[in-house]
């Protein structure tokens, strides 16, 4: 029970954030009366051409596909890269994940229009993108970081090069790892919701609209919703890589 | 070759960019030795040792385990045979103890009860009490610990040959030794063929029972200790010795107990006191030494106590002299 | 015994671009703003003696990687700056080929081909760069070419008909006006973070608890999304600036130059204070107990050892911030902040990508230009540095 406890207090700040946006995202129309204050010259105050729950859940589904393209690809070139195999090419890769990071997200996905054209597609592909950088650089970072000793001791027992990158490399970058997952994610949300001006129906929408008609009222329901779906997926996450790297 | 012999070297070199780091070595490594390289660093043993557990595949030559070349197993099949420990012990951060000591085990898909069984084997061999570190992690573990943590894990699926690279290197002198010793004690027990490469003659006069010396990828002379300490080849190797310091290297191989004249009735003493122009009567307040004190440690506590004569003494009972001129005298047996 | 190894990164570049300049189209021409365009491949753009000597120096490139030549990267470095010098010229003689004087409304568009070979060009310079070890001054200098000779193309006239300075033309008053917004915009919060981050900085390594405070309130702005925060600022703003006539006459509202400022200066905090912090508690003790044993005043501690050993650390928090406000200042223009945001959301909304375009690509310049900067900076100050920063 006082592990229970425990628990509780561990997950409690991404428990805390959550339930906000869940209330949140069902609430606003109860407060209508509020927002008419923020905004007393509008006929409409409640954002209503999507519901709120489903523009959550799309902008999650962006950022999700778009994070699960960005890690299996990173992580996998940047083991790739690592091996003997792919060594020539880890000059390159890893010079282009740092210098990539260079160029802000809002160019890149302003950039994968004219490639790409307008919608939720060139969204999930810029985010992908963009995102695959911090994670290259992270993996990269986490298994160079492993000290030679242990791998050589590894090989040294017979274990084979998958065993030694399965049960040690992997594992001993895990905590760097989930870390550039975080940062790429964290930096996904905040540019899926830039995605509304390119057609990506997203949390940004009614904070898009309320800035074109001069609502202030939607602007605040979408800004609220982007912020809490920041901080809960940051504060798991965060907890994640806390409970990666405790445990050793 | 005989029956007799577990690892066998013939003509086998290593080439870097047409430069030799082993340059056609013949070496014999027979069943249950402990074999020591010893050299400066660069001379070629590390990349020796390498080559055996194919960490370093070798240029030319042969290298036979049991009269087979080594390039016949699989690779991963030959390393799980061989153990291999490493200076900075190289133990998995993110593994327990218990199941760092337990890789080969698991690799070599042994059933879960009897890993867990050869852990706890493994622990008290090397006097870690298993409630007390199977479950740390490597970080919480000093030196010395990890490094035993290193041996157990190198034993631990029971191979018949066991590599250490300076696997005493970083440790600070003190507990260095009581590991060398330690590894002296386990090898009594289990009788592995042990192939050790250190920088340090000292380390090598001590645990070895053949010694090679390498010196730019060549074989300069291997011998036991005894032989080497007689008989260096070359200067160099006289050198790797000490020079003149290894009288009291050789006196550090003797035993107490193999040189001492044994105590026996007061009346002989008597007479090989007399005989010595010794004072029986002085006896009592002799200084003393142990059965199994190095002949080095003896001539230490005459030149502190300023005295030719030591007793010996085994639990408080008195076993024995021990005079100046038996040290000066004594060789090595054998 | 295995043959000898070779380097497979080059041959990839040279082979991937030989594939894009013989499938993909290099240009299009557009008769006027509104007319689909036609797309020509780069044979049909410069003529087939341009395309030999171009798939001639790829080729080259190519073979050079399986010659055992010690000088074999310097000579592909050469063929590579040769085609970046090339990329231009073949533009400006697509358009005196291809478009006749009476296509007054005519534009040029870049094509797929252009733009994956300028990738791969540019991917190669880096790779050279790399296995050659060059330094990023020599890249630089090789990049200052193709700039030079994008410049005569421009002065000759041979460029005027490319989209994206069609559109620069039409337009130049404004992104003149835009660029100094956006410089100014992220240069004030750059600086004005950097002082307000010493203050907390000095608060912080007086008072322990400071710290307990301070970064996990920076770390939960720099959490929320920039479009969150400029939004959640107009209300209170607004709010505050009808009120208060003193805000008015400074032309402060919910929307417009305020909030931004605001915004790009929360955010630059962070990276600000956090490296600024780490950097100075982080010069070894043995140092800084070997300058107080030999008499320096704490003052003195202060300026000379510690400060100058934490700069590298501290300049790259600055590269961070820069870079950062130079993005965020981007999404600002949503709120009316004005700046190259503009371009790319009225871009975006007419969906005329030239104007997308005369956005995005000088933010990026932007960046890569304020990155060169800090990091030839950081050079200077501490040899011994990384630019590996601090990664969160």
């Amino acid at each position: 029970m006082g592990n229970q406890q425990s628990i509780a207090r561990f997950w409690g700040v991404p428990l805390f954030w959550l339930f906000c946006l869940v209330i949140a995202t069902f609430s606003f129309p109860y407060f209508e009366e509020l927002f008419r204050q923020v905004a007393p010259n509008q006929r409409q105050v409640i954002y209503t051409r999507d519901s709120f729950f489903a523009l959550l859940l799309n902008h999650l589904s962006l950022v999700g596909i778009a994070a699960i393209i960005s890690i299996l690809l990173g992580v996998s070139s940047a083991i790739f890269v690592t091996r003997s195999y792919g060594k020539d090419f880890l000059p390159l890769v890893s010079q282009i994940a740092s210098m990539g990071q260079t160029f802000p997200p809002i160019a890149v996905l302003a950039l994968s229009v004219p490639l790409l054209g307008f919608g939720a597609l060139p969204t999930i592909l810029a985010l992908s993108l963009y995102g695959l950088l911090p994670i290259v650089r992270n993996t990269l970072a986490g298994i160079q970081g492993v000290d030679s000793a242990v791998i050589e001791s590894a090989r040294g027992m017979g274990m084979s090069s998958f065993q030694v990158l399965r049960q040690v490399e992997l594992p001993l970058a895990s905590t760097v790892i989930l870390s550039g997952i975080r940062t790429s994610v964290t930096i996904n949300i905040a540019t899926a919701a830039i995605g509304s001006t390119i057609g990506a129906s997203t949390l940004g929408d009614p904070v898009i609209s309320g800035l074109v008609n001069g609502n202030t009222a939607y602007v605040i329901q979408g800004a609220i919703l982007i912020g809490l779906l920041a901080l809960s997926t940051d504060s798991l996450l965060d907890r994640l890589q806390n409970r990666l790297s405790t445990r050793r | 070759m005989t029956n007799n012999t577990m690892i066998e070297l013939q003509q086998v070199s290593k080439l870097y960019e047409q430069t030799a780091a082993v340059d056609a070595i013949d070496l014999t490594i027979n069943k249950g030795e402990f074999c020591v390289l010893v050299g400066t660093s660069g001379c070629g043993k590390s990349t020796t040792l390498r080559m055996i557990n194919r960490l370093i595949p070798h240029s030319a030559g042969k290298i036979l385990i049991e009269d087979q070349e080594i390039n016949s197993f699989n690779e991963q099949t030959l390393r799980r045979r061989i153990g291999y420990a490493i200076q900075n012990t190289g133990l998995f951060p993110h593994w327990s103890v218990e199941r760092n000591i337990g890789t080969v085990p698991r690799l070599l898909k042994w059933p879960e009860k009897r890993i867990q069984e050869r852990v706890v084997e493994l622990l008290e061999l090397l006097n870690l009490p298993y409630s007390d570190f199977a479950h740390k992690y490597p970080s919480e573990l000093s030196g010395g610990q990890a490094q035993r943590v290193g041996v157990a894990r190198a034993l631990a699926g029971d191979p018949d040959i066991l590599l250490m690279d300076e696997p005493f290197g970083a440790l600070d002198p003190i507990t260095r030794e009581s590991l060398q010793n330690e590894l002296l004690r386990i090898q009594q027990q289990i009788h592995k063929t042990i192939v050790f490469v250190t920088h340090d003659m000292d380390e090598a006069l001590k645990l070895a029972n053949h010694i090679v010396v390498m010196d730019q990828g060549k074989i300069i002379q291997q011998a036991s200790p005894y032989e080497l300490l007689l008989n260096p080849a070359t200067a160099f190797v006289s050198q790797l010795l000490g020079g003149e310091d290894r009288g009291l290297k050789q006196a550090g191989l003797m035993k107490v107990g193999e040189h001492m004249f044994a105590a026996k009735s007061s009346n002989i003493n008597n007479m090989v006191f007399n005989s010595l122009g010794f004072d029986i009567s002085a006896t009592e307040q002799l200084a003393s030494v142990k059965t199994h004190d190095s002949l080095r440690f003896a001539l230490s506590v005459m030149l502190w106590h300023q005295c030719d004569m030591l007793k010996v003494e085994e639990e408080q009972q008195l076993v024995g002299y021990i005079s100046l001129q038996q040290i000066m005298q004594a060789r090595p047996h054998g | 015994m295995l043959g000898i190894r070779f380097d497979k990164v080059m041959p990839l570049l040279t082979g991937a671009s030989l594939l894009s300049i013989w499938s993909l189209d290099y240009v299009n021409l557009q008769p006027n703003r509104i007319l689909p365009g036609v797309g020509y491949s780069l044979q049909d753009a410069v003529g087939w003696w341009w395309m030999f000597i171009v798939t001639t120096l790829l080729i080259s490139a190519f073979l050079l990687s399986f010659i055992r030549l010690p000088t074999k990267r310097l000579l592909q470095l050469l063929i590579v700056s040769l085609l970046l010098v090339f990329m231009p010229i073949s533009l400006s003689s697509f358009a005196s080929n291809h478009i006749p004087e009476t296509l007054t409304h005519a534009r040029t568009g870049l094509g797929a081909a252009f733009w994956v070979l300028l990738f791969l060009l540019v991917l190669m310079l880096i790779e050279l760069q790399q296995k050659l070890k060059l330094s990023r001054l020599i890249i630089c200098l090789i990049s200052i070419l193709p700039i030079i000779s994008f410049l005569f193309a421009y002065l000759d006239g041979g460029l005027e008909t490319l989209a994206i300075l069609r559109e620069y033309n039409a337009r130049s008053d404004q992104f003149h006006q835009a660029v100094k917004v956006h410089i100014t915009l992220v240069s004030g919060a750059v600086f004005t973070s950097m002082l307000l981050a010493s203050c907390l900085v000095a608060l912080m390594r007086k008072v322990e608890a400071a710290q307990k405070i301070i970064f996990p309130l920076l770390n939960f702005i720099q959490t929320i999304p920039s479009l969150a925060l400029f939004g959640l600022l107009i209300a209170p703003l607004g709010y505050l600036a009808s009120k208060s006539e003193w805000l008015q006459a400074m032309n402060v509202s919910g929307i417009g130059w305020a909030p931004a400022m605001i915004a790009l200066i929360a955010y630059s905090l962070l990276p600000m204070v956090r490296n600024t912090f780490v950097a100075l508690e982080e010069v070894s003790s043995s140092i800084i107990e070997a300058a107080k044993g030999m008499g320096m005043s704490p003052l003195q501690v202060f300026i000379q050892v510690r400060l100058p050993l934490a700069m590298p650390v501290i300049l790259e928090g600055i590269r961070i911030t820069t870079i950062q406000a130079i993005g965020l200042t981007a999404v600002a223009a949503l709120i009316g902040a004005g700046g190259l945001g503009n371009f790319i959301f009225q871009g975006l909304g007419q969906a005329a990508m030239d104007m997308v375009l005369l956005g995005a690509l000088p933010i990026l310049l932007l960046a890569l230009v304020a990155d060169l900067l800090f990091t030839s900076a950081m050079a200077l100050f501490g040899r011994q540095s990384t630019r590996s920063g601090v990664i969160n």
